[in-house]
């Protein structure tokens, strides 16, 4: 029997609203959403904007299907990589990247271990009317090269994940807003299978 | 006031940073219009293309590129900005948003981010941007770049012109130049071609014939790198902000 989640409103630190989050996402095997991603580069006047489909499976595998403007599929499988237009060399060369460790150990929110987070994130977190507002700074080097922080927003009675801001090292901000958020659905485990050779 | 082009272009293949750059150079654009044909006259056809070019003093595309190399295909999205007489920012992304590349030129300075790498693959940042300083000046800031020393036109075959620039002696570079545009540059060092581009799709932007297609390709090293441009703005203002160093970036 899934436990109902803890109200956003009882939330009143990091502490609770964490374990209010991890309470929600305890009984989590997948999530799915689709998704709108805007990013604004300081090089750039206009955002550049693309849609898709994100579908997260426990315990650290996600998959992201962007359908426009260009279609393209980026797996991560643990440790696995998977990104279109990068050859096999560059791909298990990503996969040593910090990038992949950082995402892999984003899955956590998603899975109801937000406090393993804090092996490599300064973490805060607080209610916001009927969600929970999670914000993360990497305290490796390594890490902080890529992001300064990352911002997570997990709403509604079920505290799906329903935005995600990106604010990397250089500048430029990647907003992600989730919609027709799902949980539990049933997910082949072939759509996390990340190809061994080639593209 | 800058001119903005984003015609639907060709799907734009690219590889390396050097594609990128490349392609920039040719990217500035408006309204897709037929370009004005150049001078029938080598000497004249030359110095039009220099006009043109010269009336080109800032420029921001949007590129998509594919650089293939012996070991397979690399693909990336980027910016790149151009404010002559001599700076310019190119910066890369994956598809999925995040950025994998920064590389800044301010006179003869640059500056290179790579913000995935890390430490090891940091210090063999050079393997990240094989191109040479030489080369993105000519791909992007033009002028005495693409036509070092001293350059003399003679009619080719096929109603082109070519181009031969000597400095000191040496051939330094050449050019085949269409009706509407540069169709090819022959970049040599100690007498043997290092880099070839090859334009094409040329549009009017605004009374400026720009390429919306680059091919980059260095035959000695067998790396090609495709280059199209989704969107150009010709002439913007761009801040001087745009064109400081990230404070982790390698100085190089």
């Amino acid at each position: 029997m899934v436990a109902a989640p803890a109200a956003a409103a009882t939330c009143d630190s990091t502490e609770s609203c964490l374990r209010a989050i991890d309470a929600a996402q305890q009984h989590t095997e997948s999530v799915g959403a689709r998704f709108t991603q805007t990013k604004h580069l300081a090089l750039l006047d206009e955002p550049l904007v693309s849609t898709g489909r994100f579908v997260f499976k426990r315990p650290d595998r996600m998959r992201l299907e962007i359908e426009t403007p260009r279609s393209a599929v980026i797996v991560i499988n643990g440790r696995q990589v998977s990104i279109p237009g990068l050859s096999a060399a560059d791909q298990q060369q990503l996969a040593l990247t910090p990038m992949t460790a950082m995402f892999t150990e984003l899955g956590a929110m998603f899975g109801g271990s937000a406090a393993t987070l804090r092996q490599h994130f300064e973490v805060s977190a607080k209610p916001a009317g009927d969600a929970i507002e999670v914000t993360l700074r990497p305290t490796v080097p390594d890490w902080q090269r890529l992001f300064r922080t990352i911002g997570l927003r997990f709403a509604g009675p079920d505290l799906l994940i329903s935005s995600m801001q990106l604010e990397d090292a250089l500048g430029d901000h990647l907003e992600i807003t989730m919609s027709d958020v799902q949980r539990n659905q049933n997910i082949p485990d072939a759509l996390f299978a990340v190809p061994t050779s080639g593209k | 006031m800058p001119l903005d082009s984003s015609p639907r272009s060709p799907r734009l293949r690219v590889s390396a940073v050097k594609v990128l750059a490349l392609a920039a150079l040719a990217g500035c654009t408006a309204r897709v219009q037929p370009t004005a044909s150049l001078p029938a006259d080598a000497a004249a056809r030359l110095a039009a293309v220099q006009a043109r070019e010269d009336q080109v003093r800032s420029l921001r595309a949007r590129f998509s590129s594919v650089t293939r190399l012996p070991g397979g295909d690399r693909s990336a999205d980027g910016v790149l900005l151009v404010a002559k007489p001599d700076r310019f920012r190119l910066r890369l992304m994956l598809p999925f948003g995040i950025t994998v590349f920064d590389y800044l030129n301010v006179g003869e300075r640059s500056w290179m981010t790579l913000p995935l790498a890390n430490g090891a693959q940091r210090t063999q940042a050079g393997e990240f941007a094989p191109f040479s300083r030489d080369d993105l000046g000519q791909a992007f800031l033009r002028g005495a770049y693409a036509f070092p020393g001293r350059c003399t036109a003679a009619p080719a075959a096929d109603g082109e012109v070519s181009v031969s620039c000597r400095e000191g002696g040496a051939l330094r570079r050449t050019l085949r130049v269409g009706t509407d545009g540069i169709l090819e540059e022959t970049s040599f060092e100690n007498g043997t071609p290092r880099l070839v581009i090859r334009y094409g799709d040329y549009r009017d932007v605004g009374g400026v014939a720009l390429p919306f297609y680059i091919a980059l390709e260095y035959p000695q090293r067998q790396q090609q790198v495709d280059i199209g441009i989704d969107r150009y703005e010709v002439n913007p203002a761009l801040s001087d902000e745009l064109f400081q160093p990230l404070p982790d970036s390698t100085a190089r």
